[in-house]
């Protein structure tokens, strides 16, 4: 260390690694509760496109279960609209090839 | 510096090393409680998306009549008590103390609600999760069950 210099340059390295470190575990806590709330949030609109297309399939109104989604911020559709903008489909499909339904559950922006 | 001394590099290392120790016990302990407040979140997510989607294909099949159990079926494991308290080193984190499923027949909605006391602060939380369901087809006895009971659901007629 020089004279009339107040701390080394190994000190100054060692406190950027600690506040590196530091943020890095913030970071990583960060990332793993937006990774979890995203696997439940995908297993719930999976669920909802699959209840949705259970109830299209035994013809019954998709009309209660939309306004209900609605309010959450989602949208089921029987047909997608391509006008529409949304950040996640889910999308569900039940039957036999020659008779299927295919439902949608997006996510409103 | 003399020799035999202690330089002020070390000191410093020395002081910033014990605070990052006394800063990071708190701090596991809020990180692990925070995970286990986050998991209760998931749990009531997890309810409302199954009983919800137990109702909605009730309805879709035109079931005459269900049982639905909504007791935990998980085994207590090495962390978790018999009860389903989190443990960490014989000590209770997260104490949940009210865990209840409500019907709403108005706007068609399961509600699971999970309200839990954290032991350092001793703080009472409510985490809750809805679910769209066609809740206004079946009939049920009540609208609010606790989550150790079994809802028996008919069609309504």
């Amino acid at each position: 260390m020089k004279k009339g210099q107040m701390f080394s340059l190994d000190l100054v390295i060692a406190l950027i690694l600690i506040v590196a470190t530091i943020a890095a575990l913030v970071q990583l806590r960060t990332g793993f509760f937006d990774a979890s709330s995203e696997s439940v949030r995908s297993m719930k609109l999976n669920q909802m496109a699959d209840d949705a297309a259970a109830l299209k399939y035994y013809n019954k109104s998709l009309k209660v279960l939309n306004n209900s989604a609605k309010k959450e911020g989602y949208v089921v559709f029987e047909k997608k609209s391509a006008t529409a903008d949304y950040s996640t489909c889910f999308s569900s499909i039940r039957g036999t090839q020659n008779n299927s339904v295919k439902v949608f559950v997006c996510e409103k922006d | 510096m003399r020799k035999g001394s202690i330089s002020i590099d070390f000191l410093l290392s020395l002081s910033v090393a014990l605070s990052i120790l006394v800063l990071f016990f708190p701090l596991a302990y809020m990180q692990l409680e925070d995970s286990i407040a986050f998991g209760l979140h998931q749990k009531a997510e997890s309810m409302s998306a199954g009983v919800g989607s137990a109702i909605n294909h009730f309805h879709a099949i035109d079931g005459k009549k269900m049982n639905l159990s909504l007791k935990d079926p998980s085994e207590p494991g090495s962390s978790i008590s018999s009860e389903g308290f989190a443990f960490v080193s014989g000590s209770t984190l997260i104490k949940p103390v009210s865990c209840n499923v409500t019907l709403n027949n108005d706007s068609n909605f399961v509600e699971t609600s999970i309200g839990y006391e954290r032991a350092e602060t001793g703080t009472s939380e409510t985490v809750s999760a809805k679910y769209p369901a066609l809740v206004s087809n079946v009939s049920t006895s009540k609208n609010v069950f606790d989550c150790n009971e079994t809802i028996v659901m008919e069609e309504k007629s």
